[in-house]
């Protein structure tokens, strides 16, 4: 038997004993993906046509638009990954789950406050993560928010959630904007700088 | 009349009502058919129910939505007043407020969005001038609520109104249907608020979302009508504040569907209301009143087989039971006590007639009860009146009991008076009585 082949085996033992728990966690290699994941119709698509500056996966109002994951290639060797929304009538959790356990960046989309089950699922997939994968939050729909609250209510929100994900998230890794603005009735371009500054900072890492 | 006034003589009826309800059943259990048994159980489990809401003073509505929909501002919007405390942070509806006085306004105080098992709470909004009685049953996908608890507030009030403010998401409906099988009957409307959203989307989206709606919330609903769009605020961006809305299509929508919400809510119809409305609602609201006036005068008929024999000249003197239905019909049908009737005087009158008019309805068979009571007291013939078809005796003072109520209907319909012709009168209340009450058709 190659000598060489023992190495992994003892790296793992090593590993195993070190930790002195019961818990063997043998490191999966996380492939550079950015992973975005979040509750139906809360505009992962169209944040990931935005980030990608073109039209790559399908969007709509309806809820449950996205039923499959999909892939495709982003920049600095990194593929995107849009997955199916979840909080929708059909159940696609372990098809996220899936696609969580493989990506070293997961991007948690939403359009304000979480609700209870979302939470859960943020505790759910840290509790799984390696070292190596990292978390983001991006808040979509700002432009929505800027026409129909008022701006003490907005700051309000902005602050209510980050704390809702502090457990999980550093207050670093909150981006706010719209990856789909509409201004009367019509499109306009994404607002999704401060989502892209935290991205590439994790990205380069 | 106040709120009060008539809660205090609800809680009265419903005791007085309940308690021969009873009576009745423990009587009869023996004596009637299973079929009969049955029937008269729903009816009394129907009128308890209806009662025991009735009793609060007010309508009960109760509001199931998610965190943040916005069931608050529509409190505030229906009341016509900022009671509530409408806050943007998940969880500020948390804790519960016990309904105080009439008088006072109810407010929601806001607490710490505190994560630890709060046992359940709800906010209460009424007001004086208005005859609703607002549970907030808090938001589902926030942190607080529990399904037993959600089921309980559903179980209490008269209608529901389930609130969205885009297509609901999978716990959201998880409630509905849960609410929804519970109480398949109960009156419903869904809200579909921060209607302004949607204007701000281009037409095409706009209309697949109320596409979308439809599909998912009409089966809630008893008809397409009470799936209602608006939004209880709007956001003046001039000077940075929200401003609450009138939601007159939510409130024209309860009042004046009276083959849902309205049963209920028409009986309370305030009278100031009442001009406002259209002669059409308004003579759907008297047939609504007529039919909750039925159920009464139904359970009365049922509390007189329990009740003893009266002999019908004591009747005349003491109306008794006969009274009491002819207050409560009145209030029912919507009228001022002092304002047309001695209550008193109008019993004996309608008995009077009722007894002229229908001898062989009306008095004989009280002649006969005597006659047979008295025949009881010979032990030689104790087994005629054993044998004295109990359930015979049972229908003729049922019979009695929905004559009178029918009769006492037409009088009021007609301007409190008997009108030319009083025989016709009566003669038509006994020819309603066989028609709107199953338990004359039976026989």
């Amino acid at each position: 038997m190659p000598f060489w082949f023992l190495v992994p085996i003892a790296y793992g033992i090593y590993k195993i004993l070190e930790s002195g728990s019961s818990q063997v966690k043998i490191p999966t290699p996380k492939r550079k993906v950015v992973c975005l994941v979040g509750r139906t119709a809360s505009g992962k698509s169209s944040t990931a046509n935005a980030l990608l500056g073109k039209k790559e996966f399908g969007t709509g109002i309806e809820h449950g638009t996205t039923t499959e994951a999909k892939s495709v290639d982003y920049i600095h060797g990194y593929k995107l990954t849009d997955t199916p929304g979840l909080l929708d009538t059909i159940n696609y959790e372990q098809i996220v789950l899936n696609e969580i356990r493989q990506s070293e960046i997961v991007l948690y989309v939403t359009t304000g406050q979480l609700y209870q089950k979302e939470l859960e699922f943020l505790e759910k997939i840290c509790l799984g993560f390696s070292s190596s994968q990292k978390l983001i939050l991006f808040v979509n729909r700002q432009d929505e928010k800027e026409r129909s609250q008022t701006t003490s209510s907005r700051m309000v929100e902005r602050q209510a959630i980050i704390k809702q994900v502090q457990k999980w998230i550093p207050e670093s890794n909150v981006a706010f904007g719209a990856a789909a603005p509409i201004k009367g009735g019509i499109n306009q371009t994404p607002s999704i700088e401060s989502l892209q500054s935290t991205l590439f900072k994790l990205l380069q890492k | 009349m106040k709120n009060s006034e008539l809660k205090d003589e609800m809680v009265k009826l419903q005791q007085e009502l309940t308690k021969a309800l009873n009576d009745v059943l423990k009587e009869t259990e023996s004596k009637l058919k299973t079929s009969e048994k049955e029937e008269i159980k729903k009816e009394i489990d129907e009128l308890k129910e209806l009662l025991k809401r009735l009793a609060t003073g007010r309508i009960w509505i109760a509001l199931f939505g998610k965190t943040n929909v916005g069931k608050s501002a529509i409190a505030n919007s229906l009341i016509g007043d900022d009671l509530a405390e409408v806050s943007i942070v998940h969880d500020k509806t948390t804790k519960a407020n016990p309904y105080s006085k009439d008088d006072l306004v109810q407010v929601s105080i806001e607490h710490d969005n505190t994560t630890e098992a709060n046992p359940y709470s709800k906010t209460v909004y009424t007001r004086e001038q208005t005859p609703w009685y607002i549970v907030d049953v808090p938001g589902i996908m926030g942190d607080k609520v529990l399904e037993d608890i959600a089921i309980q507030e559903a179980q209490r009030a008269h209608g529901h109104i389930f609130v969205i403010d885009e297509e609901p998401y999978e716990p959201e409906i998880k409630l509905f249907d849960l609410i929804s099988k519970e109480m398949p009957n109960i009156p419903r409307i869904v809200f579909f608020n921060k209607q302004d959203r949607l204007l701000y989307m281009p037409k095409k989206d706009r209309e697949i979302v109320q596409n979308r709606v439809y599909q998912i919330m009409r089966k809630y609903v008893k008809n397409d009508a009470d799936i209602v769009y608006g939004s209880a605020q709007i956001y003046n961006s001039n000077i940075d504040e929200m401003v609450r809305q009138n939601l007159t299509v939510l409130e024209d929508r309860l009042y004046a569907d009276t083959s849902t919400f309205g049963e209920v809510v028409n009986v309370y119809d305030p009278a100031k209301r009442a001009e406002k409305l259209s002669s059409n609602v308004k003579s759907k609201i008297f047939e609504t009143r007529k039919k909750v006036a039925r159920k009464i005068i139904n359970a009365y008929g049922i509390g007189a087989i329990a009740s003893s024999i009266v002999p019908f000249d004591s009747l005349i003197v003491a109306p008794g039971m006969f009274l009491l239905l002819v207050t409560t019909v009145i209030k029912i049908m919507g009228e001022k006590e002092s304002e047309h009737f001695d209550g008193k005087k109008l019993a004996k009158d309608l008995l009077v007639n009722c007894g002229f008019f229908l001898f062989a309805d009306f008095a004989a068979s009280t002649i006969a009860e005597i006659t047979l009571s008295f025949l009881g007291l010979n032990p030689f013939f104790t087994a005629l009146t054993v044998a004295a078809d109990y359930a015979l005796l049972s229908y003729f003072k049922y019979k009695r009991t929905v004559i009178f109520g029918e009769a006492l209907l037409l009088y009021i319909e007609n301007g409190f008076s008997f009108g030319d012709n009083a025989k016709e009168m009566i003669i038509k209340a006994k020819r309603e009585a066989e028609k709107h009450y199953s338990k004359l058709q039976s026989k």
